[in-house]
């Protein structure tokens, strides 16, 4: 009995470390994502204590707050630039294994536009590393170039994200397409009466795929907007767009779902 | 000198018969230690601990072969957005009819259209600020 328990111990151990690389795969096959919520998390903590130096030295202005201030400001610029470092390669890693999105031209242009701004952002950091002593105006000036290219940015952001969101939806209209094909194809299998009744209602698939592609087609349309608007409450509204259209898509895709359903059934 | 001999034993014939005793059972006394050694169980332990690990990593070589396969089946062909394929679409033709509206009722059911993770993060880009003289 005791021999039986130590192999059920042994078995259970046996079974965890072999398990045990594919659960670490499992659970850092979202990495990106996990650096860049991280690296936000302490963007904020960052934040505060930069809005408390600043406040200080404004109150103050003795040269301990300004030096302080200094010290301040040079952080939080390290910790924005970190942050949307690890944003854009959280969106490339989402861009790439997007299915709905692999190998398409849009999604390589993207991910190009993403590894530009990454190697932008990674020299700025340098830049500022190398600094000795910098004094509040040389951080400002750095500060700036980033605030200069904060709509382009945006814009990119959101250009990535709805793709992401358009490939996602594309996936499943793609398979919703074929699975009406294999339908038809069991429907020519069977008997005439039955088969015309089951035609009629393949119809009706067809017809909420055809709307669900429509929806997609509009929300890329919009998708393609993005590029142009640079102010963020353009971005936004365009963006809201594009997730009503999917969403419509989605509503389809689900009502052809439950007709695809029934005639499955009626075979 | 005077040596005290003691006196010659007796002829063999002229010993009172003795009762024979059935002979003890030979007991297989290789055996029993075996038995009652606490090695050997250790023994028996670790040959059946090695074939279970054995057999796991079997397992564990067979899934991993599985899934270079199913891989191999998934591997997209690069070509434009409106025509790339899908590749759950390529793996469906491995399921029934029935598991691919399964299949696709889950993923229409998980979809997540909003990926709050994703939204662009709230910065402040104007970090000037100026001292009163």
């Amino acid at each position: 009995m005791r021999l039986f328990f130590k192999i059920i111990i042994f078995l259970f151990l046996s079974l965890s470390i072999i398990y045990y690389p594919l659960s670490i795969i499992l659970v850092y096959s979202q990495q990106p994502i996990d650096d860049y919520l991280y690296q936000y998390e302490q963007y904020q903590k960052t934040y505060q204590e930069f809005t408390s130096s600043r406040d200080q030295y404004l109150k103050y202005q003795t040269l301990t707050s300004q030096d302080e201030a200094i010290e301040a400001t040079k952080k939080i610029i390290l910790q924005r630039n970190q942050v949307l470092r690890t944003y854009f390669l959280a969106l490339q890693w989402k861009l790439r294994n997007t299915s709905g999105l692999v190998g398409s031209s849009k999604q390589e242009e993207l991910i190009s536009f993403l590894d530009k701004e990454i190697t932008w952002l990674e020299k700025e950091t340098e830049q500022i590393n190398s600094l000795t002593n910098p004094s509040l105006n040389d951080l400002f000036v750095i500060s700036d170039r980033l605030e200069a290219k904060s709509n382009q940015l945006k814009s990119l952001s959101y250009q990535s994200l709805s793709l992401i969101l358009i490939g996602k939806m594309k996936n499943l209209q793609a398979d919703s397409t074929s699975l009406t094909t294999l339908l038809s194809d069991q429907i020519n299998n069977i008997e005439a009466t039955k088969s015309a009744e089951l035609k009629e209602w393949l119809k009706e698939v067809e017809n909420k795929n055809y709307l669900s592609q429509k929806e997609i087609e509009l929300a890329q349309q919009s998708q393609e907007l993005l590029g142009k608007k640079s102010k963020e409450t353009g971005l936004l509204s365009i963006y809201s767009e594009i997730q009503l259209n999917l969403e419509k898509a989605k509503e389809y895709l689900s009502q052809a779902l439950a007709f695809q359903k029934e005639i499955y059934n009626g075979l | 000198m005077a040596y005290d001999f003691e006196a010659p034993p007796m002829s063999a014939d002229n010993l009172p018969l003795k009762e024979l005793k059935p002979e003890p059972e030979i007991k297989d006394i290789a055996a029993e230690k075996i038995a009652k050694n606490p090695l050997n169980n250790k023994m028996k332990l670790f040959l059946g601990l090695m074939m279970a690990l054995i057999l796991l990593i079997g397992i564990a070589v067979g899934i991993s072969f599985r899934g270079k396969a199913q891989k191999e089946i998934v591997k997209p062909s690069p070509s434009p957005l409106s025509t790339s394929p899908s590749p759950t679409s390529s793996l469906m033709p491995e399921l029934t009819l029935k598991g691919r509206i399964d299949v696709l009722g889950k993923n229409l059911r998980d979809i997540d259209l909003k990926e709050t993770n994703l939204i662009p993060p709230i910065l402040d880009f104007k970090l000037r600020f100026e001292a009163k003289k």
